[in-house]
């Protein structure tokens, strides 16, 4: 009879906990629709290793042998070595149309200067931990699951759950984030700014052209980020083509979607209460967010500084979409726009900043790996 | 219970000034990139809609 209770005699009170934050994780998923693709698998994950003695993570046994767990040789295969964000960095790749972005290349300095949340949470963090840790905790402000994980791993930070948390969850709120900070920047009369987009053709020769520019640009000046803009853009490249369309596809649909399944609930293994439930987390949710919210006023003060030398005024709410945060930001801008002018159509302008936020966050993520790896 | 909670941490207010030049150098370096992307963008744009000129134009001479 003993056998049906000795486990639950180990059961702590911090697992309990843990099986919480994991239902709330699923509660969000599923009720709220908060970036299901990863909440819901990272939710039931934590329930997964939070179990006394789970069999799902690597065990030393009473006899000093060690009991290898599924979810601990998916994360050797997988995320220890980076391979499973940049697969997934393909798929990514495979689904963004740069045309927007293309027809107006000048609006890539937005999706830089919305990379401003990243260096500034460098600076804060480094208050209170290490600097590779600081420079993983910041790296959430590059709103990219895959690059974040790709900076943390790289730089050997004993937080990556965290960050992973605290990245897919802000990227999911980013429509409660972002709007209360564009409305403290901005005036009504600056929000009401009209864009007119002139819808250029782009030849398939720049699209095809554009990915492998940007990998080859971005690696010679940060040559840790190859991997990360490589991946991505080869992903693009294939949807590009035009030859490969059954590859692109699967890249967009099957691949994605595998890769997703393994990487949340990968992720989760990590998550075991001794090493989650700590200050430390509640202090990585904060900066994080403080990245989130600095990433949105870079954006929108760096769109503020153009107008005041510029003669054709840019809406400066488009700056916000800079952020890596695909579609959602794009839209949320749009949105935004619509409310204050039925008749002021910001969606092009905005999708395009946002499709640059996705490389200036990889070149990002490039920069901080060379600064200190 | 405060002093437990700050336990594992050490504080530096020094490395908020001293990560302030990777702040100016990461956004600087951001944006040349981004700006040379630009230019780049901007040439093959323009590349490739004078090639589409040129044979739109031999497409009607041939007609």
């Amino acid at each position: 009879m003993e056998i049906l209770y000795e486990n639950l005699l180990d059961l702590d009170i911090k697992q309990i906990i843990m099986w919480i934050i994991g239902g709330l994780l699923i509660y969000l998923a599923i009720k709220k629709d908060m970036e299901p693709t990863l909440l819901l698998p990272m939710g039931f994950g934590a329930i997964l290793v939070n179990l006394p003695n789970s069999g799902a993570i690597t065990q030393i046994l009473e006899n000093g042998e060690e009991e290898v767990g599924a979810l601990t040789t998916l994360f050797n295969a997988g995320i220890a070595n980076e391979l499973f964000p940049l697969i997934l960095f393909i798929g990514i790749g495979a689904m963004i149309d740069f045309t927007p972005l293309l027809t107006n290349p000048k609006l890539m300095v937005f999706g830089a200067a919305a990379q401003f949340g990243i260096f500034f949470t460098l600076c804060l963090a480094s208050i209170f931990f290490d600097q590779n840790d600081a420079a993983s905790i910041a790296i959430i402000g590059a709103a990219d699951g895959p690059t974040a994980i790709v900076v943390a791993n790289k730089l050997g930070s004993k937080y990556l759950p965290q960050i992973m948390v605290a990245a897919y969850s802000y990227m999911a709120l980013v429509p409660i984030i972002q709007p209360p900070v564009i409305r403290a920047l901005t005036t009504k009369k600056e929000r009401m700014i009209r864009m007119e987009y002139a819808g250029k053709e782009v030849s398939k020769t720049t699209k095809i052209l554009f990915p492998i520019v940007i990998t080859i640009v971005a690696g010679l000046v940060a040559p840790a980020s190859v991997a990360l803009v490589g991946f991505l853009m080869f992903g693009n490249l294939i949807r590009e083509c035009g030859v490969l369309n059954s590859l692109s596809e699967t890249a967009q649909k099957v691949l994605a979607n595998l890769i997703t399944i393994f990487l949340g609930i990968t992720i989760a293994s990590q998550m075991q209460a001794e090493r989650f439930l700590t200050f430390e987390t509640i202090l990585i949710l904060l900066l994080g967010l403080f990245a989130f919210i600095f990433d949105t006023a870079g954006g929108v003060v760096f769109a503020k500084i153009i107008n005041l030398f510029s003669k054709k005024k840019i809406n400066p709410m488009i700056g916000a979409a800079g952020i890596s945060a695909f579609p959602m930001s794009g839209r949320i801008v749009h949105k935004m726009g619509l409310k204050e002018d039925p008749q002021n159509f910001l969606l092009m302008h905005s999708i395009g900043v946002n499709v640059s936020g996705q490389i200036a966050s990889v070149i990002a993520g490039g920069l901080i790996l060379n600064f200190f790896m | 219970m405060l002093e437990n909670l700050f336990a594992n941490f050490d504080f530096h207010p020094e490395m908020f000034i001293h990560n302030l030049k990777y702040m100016g150098l990461g956004m600087l370096c951001i944006l040349i990139v981004m700006m040379v992307i630009i230019l780049i963008t901007m040439l093959l744009n323009k590349a490739t809609a004078a090639i589409a000129a040129k044979k739109a134009e031999k497409d009607a001479e041939n007609e």
